[in-house]
């Protein structure tokens, strides 16, 4: 109990200062909300609409106002749960392109993560078990040579020639053009295909560095004395190797799992942006280069709030896997 | 603790994730299997491709805005020109064209001061309501209720509109201030027709989405909308019969220029306007029949400008011989990858030829403009620059030099820009490229010209008179330092007798004279040159005729080929037709 009181006061501060931070970061980079908007235009259209720079300027005004009131302002929207409106998309609310956006980037992070995790320590897994084997020998070195290319050159790879010279994938967008989006059967498959590109492209970038996080720590645990009264007990191979083996090394990969969550989003951006997948790494980017403040501040607090989460259910998976941690 | 269930639960999870991933396999593999053909087989994929296709680049996730006073967001993108249309069409295209659209006729009276407009008849708003005079008046005095709404200008204090009034069911009589020539051809040319029985009744037209558009237009229904892609349907009401001819247009969303040319050369987009370097190999190869670029060189001159207000720059010589110190066709062939012409010192060869009639004004607008490094250190030690050893000494002994901050994005003018600078160090000036990361460094301190040089291009009006008055008339002055983006005029220069000419051009409405006046403006443009044209700035269009043909292309120019821009994507979008079509057609 003391254990998690201690992690919840932590997470306290910590969010405290994901949301400060979030709120200097996107000021400090120059620019401003009008810039951002008079980018999109040129100058006919500039010149066609001679009051629109005063009109805006206007409404976007408060956003110029000092730091310490805007940061005031900005922490009483944040715990009242309204975002304000983003200033690219004027007038339209933070909170419902968050919303739109969102869960098109849970779901491809979410499942292309998690498949990375169980792909990659499930090999490291078997690699430790049975080193210089053929899983060892191939898988190995094939996922980490994967892992060293930065995720959107691995993208850009397997859009040009799965997508585009062999046409087995789609190479744009979240779902086909033709489809209107709802709880149908047409949009659930066209997503799906969809997804199917990007989401292999984070498994196999990231799995790498799980196999060899966990191939290191299970080749120690290995050699562990209670591993050799496992099998002096006469338990079969394979359950020794899970049961024994595999669940004392997870300890240190579930902890980078969360850890490693963070990294996740910065790779999210890229994918996003090769495949014009319309999450929230997409909007982001965009958001980030428009200097539309709250639509920045709203995602970057997504997803300080998405690693902090996960970090919480990490601490508490460590509860029911370690005993140790429970006494504690 | 070990109990067995648990065990048998996990090797279960290991064969299940096996299984999973499996299946992943198999069902990308069958689910992509109807794709592939997808690229070939013409009748199936036509049918799916029932729309019209464009896309844009760099664009953000959609969001749903149809506020015709809105620009700049992708739901706009057909707002003015799809949905609300303009009175009449002015535009440069195929040499001069008008079209007469809402307004079906304009007669000015005896001293052009008083514009009587006759409305169209039998037009109807898309939700049935009837389109009367009532709607015009009441879109070009919007300005009253509120002032984002005031396109014509009318609550400006330099406006020239006396007053606007209805008279009969479609007749608008506009009284002028003063005689007006722009009158038709730039301030009536970007008014686009509200309904006043829908935007009177907004209560703030800035926070207005316009969630169901009612317009005149050819598309004006949103049969869907989503985060990447939006369908505009055909207006059933529609006033041309027969029209549109297409039955509905698809904005798709493109996250950059990269995935903007997949879409096109994959054939899922029709028509995009981003510049494609080396079109003819990364784009047209890839289905000579049916893909086509068109780049509009019908456009206005980009131009190195100098704030006129610092010296030495406020020397004419200066300004001149940086003008003959600059390669032109060297620019354009390796800057600009050949496809933007080199200008003369004028700059208006490619827009408004015909408006450069005197013979001896072309020829020192082509004097001014050939690479002469020798010329140009003649004409500056004759006006009292000097040079210590290689470098330029202005007439105050102070060495010239300056820096030309460009986005880095923007590769072709990072590479023109790369050419000019070696050409003026050439002539002895210490000048350089400055790189910006993005819009935010470079806008505001290039608009206002504390930059001092900028490589940038005037606004695009439908007659040559605005590319004189925004860079040489007293009122688009702008003091230097301050942010010239609303008038154009980012050299601060402007010129009394200029504006005493572009006075009289206003209040002349006989081309005649007008082009008396413009040949006296073009002489004191050479003489003073405010600006440096040096490269036309083409308009990118890339379009596929393999769904759809009769785009706007050089062998029928009818309208500038750009899908957003109004009035004559108007034009455009309901000449348009179905069907593919083999084709033959120039890029510019």
């Amino acid at each position: 109990m003391r254990f998690l009181l201690r992690r919840l006061g932590f997470y306290a501060i910590a969010l405290w200062g994901a949301i400060t931070l979030n709120f200097l970061l996107p000021r400090l980079a120059p620019g401003s909300p009008l810039d951002g908007l008079m980018s999109r235009l040129s100058p006919s259209q500039l010149a066609a609409n001679p009051h629109m720079v005063d009109n805006l300027r206007a409404y976007l005004g408060v956003q110029k106002q000092p730091l310490l009131p805007a940061y005031w302002g900005y922490l009483k929207q944040v715990f009242s749960g309204d975002f304000g409106i983003s200033t690219s998309n004027f007038p339209t609310p933070v909170s419902e392109i968050v919303g739109r956006t969102l869960p098109y980037s849970i779901a491809l992070v979410g499942v292309g993560f998690v498949l990375a995790f169980l792909l990659g320590t499930g090999i490291g897994m078997i690699a430790a078990w049975r080193r210089g084997g053929i899983v060892d020998s191939i898988a190995t070195p094939a996922l980490i040579s994967f892992g060293a290319f930065p995720a959107f050159f691995t993208a850009l790879l397997a859009v040009y020639f799965l997508g585009l010279k062999a046409g087995w994938f789609p190479i744009q967008h979240a779902y086909g053009t033709g489809i209107t989006p709802g709880p149908n059967w047409t949009y659930a498959k066209s997503a799906f295909h969809h997804g199917v590109l990007p989401v292999l492209i984070i498994v196999f970038v990231f799995a790498g560095g799980w196999l060899l996080n966990m191939r290191n720590v299970m080749i120690n645990t290995v050699e562990e004395d209670y591993i050799a009264l496992a099998n002096a007990k006469g338990l079969r191979d394979r359950r020794v190797m899970t049961m024994y083996a595999g669940r004392n090394a997870i300890l240190p990969p579930l902890t980078g799992f969360a850890s490693q969550f963070g990294a996740a989003v910065g790779g999210l951006v890229f994918i996003e942006f090769v495949f014009s997948y319309p999450g929230v790494g997409l909007t982001l980017q965009q958001a980030a280069l428009g200097s539309d403040y709250p639509l920045t501040q709203a995602l970057l607090l997504v997803f300080s709030v998405c690693v902090l989460v996960a970090n919480l259910i990490m601490d508490l998976l460590y509860v029911v896997l370690d005993p140790r941690v429970r006494t504690a | 603790m070990r109990s067995p269930d648990r065990s048998a639960r996990s090797t279960l999870r290991v064969g299940g994730l096996a299984a999973a991933l499996a299946l992943l396999v198999a069902l990308a593999v069958q689910a992509s299997a109807p794709a592939a053909p997808l690229a070939t087989s013409g009748a199936t994929a036509a049918a799916a491709h029932k729309c019209l296709v464009a896309t844009g680049s760099g664009d953000p996730t959609f969001v749903r805005n149809f506020n015709p006073y809105v620009q700049g967001l992708p739901s706009t993108t057909f707002v003015r020109g799809g949905m609300y249309e303009p009175l009449s069409i002015v535009t440069p295209a195929g040499g001069g064209r008008t079209y007469m659209w809402l307004a079906q006729k304009y007669s000015w009276s005896k001293d052009g001061k008083t514009l009587t407009i006759a409305v169209r008849k039998g037009v109807q708003w898309s939700d049935g309501k009837p389109f009367t005079a009532a709607d015009v008046v009441y879109t070009l005095t919007a300005g009253t209720q509120d002032k984002t709404m005031d396109i014509s200008g009318l609550t400006r204090p330099d406006t020239n509109i006396a007053a606007v009034s209805q008279k009969g069911r479609y007749t608008v009589v506009v009284k002028l201030k003063q005689r007006d020539s722009q009158f038709i051809p730039v301030t009536l040319n970007g008014i686009f027709v509200v309904p006043k029985h829908i935007f009177s009744k907004v209560a703030d037209i800035n926070k207005f989405t316009n969630p169901k558009p009612v317009g005149t237009g050819p598309f004006t229904r949103v049969t869907r909308f989503s985060s990447q892609d939006f369908v505009l349907s055909k207006n059933t009401r529609y006033w041309q019969k027969g029209k549109p001819k297409i039955a509905c247009v698809e904005y798709i969303q493109a996250s950059s220029n990269d995935a903007a040319l997949l879409q096109i050369v994959s054939g899922q987009a029709d028509w995009t306007h981003n510049f494609v370097p080396n079109v003819e190999k990364a784009y047209i190869a890839k289905d000579p029949k049916h893909y086509h670029a068109f780049y509009d060189i019908a456009a206005y001159p980009i131009s190195l400008m100098f704030d006129t207000q610092q010296y030495p720059y406020s020397l004419v010589p200066f300004r001149q011989a940086v003008s003959m110190a600059i390669d032109r066709d060297k620019v354009s062939k390796l800057g600009e990858y050949g496809y933007a012409p080199p200008t003369d010192a004028i700059g208006l060869s490619g827009l408004f030829k015909s408006w450069i009639s005197d013979a001896s004004v072309r020829a020192e607008a082509k004097r001014l403009a050939t690479y002469n490094v020798a010329a140009a250190k003649k004409l500056l030690t004759d006006n009292g620059f000097k040079y210590k050893g290689n470098d330029l000494l202005d007439p105050k002994g102070n060495p010239v030099s300056f820096q030309v901050h460009v986005i880095s994005g923007w590769s072709d003018w990072v590479a023109s820009l790369q050419i000019i600078t070696k050409n003026l160090q050439d002539i002895g000036i210490d000048a350089s490229v400055k790189l910006e990361p993005g819009w935010g460094e470079w806008f505001p301190n290039a608009t206002s010209t504390k930059f001092v040089t900028l490589l940038w291009q005037t606004a695009s009006w439908a007659s040559p008179y605005g590319f004189f008055y925004n860079n040489m008339h007293h009122n688009t002055f702008v003091p230097s330092g301050e942010d010239a983006v609303n008038t154009g005029n980012f050299a601060h220069f402007w010129n009394q007798s200029a504006t005493t000419l572009l006075d009289q051009w206003k209040a002349s409405l006989d081309t005649a004279q007008q082009k008396k006046i413009a040949t006296s403006l073009q002489k004191l443009w050479l003489q003073q040159l405010p600006v440096i044209p040096l490269f036309i700035g083409p308009q990118w269009s890339t379009y596929s005729t393999k769904y759809f043909h009769c785009f706007s292309n050089p062998n029928n120019f009818y309208a500038q080929p750009i899908f957003n821009n109004f009035p004559d994507n108007t034009v455009s979008l309901v000449t348009i037709c179905p069907g593919g079509s083999v084709e033959k057609a120039p890029l510019q």
